[in-house]
């Protein structure tokens, strides 16, 4: 497996990374800077900029929208935590609630409105100030095209990207799994030796690619593009760039596909790593 | 024992007497004012509030309904310029005090001119109200650059990106968009950081 903490050159920025940037934990933000800042030139795509826009931007406008009806900031996040966190928002919620240890913010619902609209409003034009430069669009995701459309009333903005972002298939990402049919046919056969058929988040997405294998139509379905997401990204990076991702479900796509990755350290790690080592008694 | 109070006034007159006689310069003016009937039950409260609110004439509950008439005065919204005012005052002070704590940032003095950078800051919140929502969402962001840090934790060039980012503002050279993308490139954290990690299974 190419996997290497060396990380000179280009590198692509999978979607765990801008997450983390923005709303990770202290640690794992210094981790991330160290890394950037040894890389020559940040790539992305506008696929991952879809799943950074679903992941952040929009669990950030519902919780706006819960807010304004629930009675106070504790309620509104509690609500969303207990119902609605899935592994790609808990860590957002896990950000606010921490903003929630301010009493001023947590006892004035205006003043919480204006600090969501204030994350809102900088998270989305973070992925942008954070990559240099985006990959060919050939899945053609409009999805990482839309915006929160400047001029016009800002709550307004907010429900038009809401509509925009849930899907509608307007893309070409059938077109452009059956251009990498071989790919996909090298991904199955592999997949099921050791020591990928351990990899839990790689056998889950392989499971569907198997099923549909046939005309590959079906992987257009929005619950489906997004459960094979970490695929889909592993077949778009070009050769050339190194994926920095948190993912370790890239371990598999990327050594078949003979990608260049970097797996970067989980909190656990960090937080090891930086324990005092026990002294000698 | 009883425990004395302590004034600081002249034997014989009252720190109240002082303020009133220093009132008789306006003795011609006033004069030619025809006062109104003054209760006299409520001394206290009706000498603190004179010639700054209405004159409450009913009897019994006099005293409260000053109070409420001043109070609510004061709670109205201010209006649109003296917001924009504010907000330009502070943000016109706010550089000085970077560049102070710019050269304190590893000496106990740093920590005022941090004080005092949040205080300027909170002053403008206090009249976000009317503020145009841009403005409401830069002074959000300038509060968030420094949310739990002590001045000691900053560094040199970041002081020097926030004086930057704050001037330009100011002046209008620079939108919030673009204040927010000199944070950004400059990794300049204003959001908060999770407890946990996405692996994290039993947090």
């Amino acid at each position: 497996m190419k996997t290497n903490n060396h990380l000179n050159g280009d590198c692509f920025l999978e979607t765990s990374v801008p997450r983390q940037m923005s709303f990770g934990h202290s640690l794992l933000k210094e981790e991330i800077r160290k890394y950037l800042t040894r890389c020559s030139q940040k790539w992305s795509s506008f696929y991952v900029l879809m799943e950074y826009k679903r992941s952040v931007v929009k669990t950030l406008i519902d919780l706006y929208f819960v807010a304004k009806e629930e009675k106070t900031p504790s309620d509104a996040l509690h609500y969303f935590q207990e119902g609605f966190r899935t592994r790609q928002n808990k860590i957002v919620l896990s950000a606010i609630a921490t903003l929630l240890e301010d009493s001023e913010i947590a006892n004035d619902k205006l003043r919480f409105l204006i600090k969501l609209e204030t994350l809102i409003f900088g998270s989305f034009q973070y992925f942008h100030d954070l990559i240099d430069k985006y990959i060919e669009n050939k899945i053609a995701c409009p999805l990482g095209k839309i915006s929160i459309q400047e001029g016009i009333a800002r709550e307004e903005g907010y429900r038009r990207f809401l509509e925009e972002i849930d899907c509608i298939r307007m893309c070409s990402l059938d077109k452009f799994l059956k251009s990498k049919k071989s790919q996909l046919k090298r991904l199955i056969e592999e997949g099921e030796k050791d020591p990928h058929d351990k990899n839990k988040g790689f056998q889950e997405a392989l499971l569907l690619i198997k099923s549909a294998i046939g005309t590959l139509d079906t992987l257009k379905a929005k619950s489906n593009c997004m459960k094979i997401g970490d695929v889909i990204i592993a077949l778009e990076v070009p050769k050339r760039l190194k994926i920095l991702t948190f993912d370790r479900g890239f371990e598999s796509s990327c050594q078949i596909l003979g990608k260049r990755l970097i797996v970067l350290p989980s909190l656990a790690t960090l937080r090891k790593s930086r324990a005092p080592a026990p002294q000698p008694s | 024992m009883v425990p004395q109070i302590q004034l600081t006034a002249t034997a014989g007159v009252s720190p109240l007497q002082d303020f009133a006689d220093s009132m008789t310069v306006f003795k011609p003016y006033l004069a030619s004012l025809k006062e109104p009937p003054q209760e006299k039950e409520d001394r206290y409260s009706e000498f603190l509030y004179h010639g700054l609110t209405p004159q409450i004439v009913e009897k019994g509950n006099g005293a409260s309904q000053v109070i409420d008439i001043t109070a609510s005065r004061y709670s109205e919204k201010p209006s649109r310029q003296y917001a924009e005012l504010v907000f330009q005052r502070n943000m016109r002070e706010i550089p000085p005090l970077l560049e102070q704590l710019k050269v304190n940032l590893e000496n106990p003095e740093g920590a005022k001119f941090m004080q005092w950078f949040r205080e300027r800051l909170h002053r403008v919140w206090e009249v976000a109200d009317v503020l145009p929502k841009e403005k409401v969402l830069f002074l959000s962001a300038m509060e968030e650059t420094v949310r739990a840090k002590r001045w000691r934790d900053l560094a040199t060039g970041q002081v020097q990106i926030l004086e930057q980012v704050i001037k330009q503002t100011e002046s209008g050279t620079l939108n919030l968009a673009g204040a927010l993308r000199t944070l950004h490139r400059n990794f300049i954290d204003i959001y908060p950081s999770a407890s946990i990690d996405e692996s994290d299974e039993n947090e």
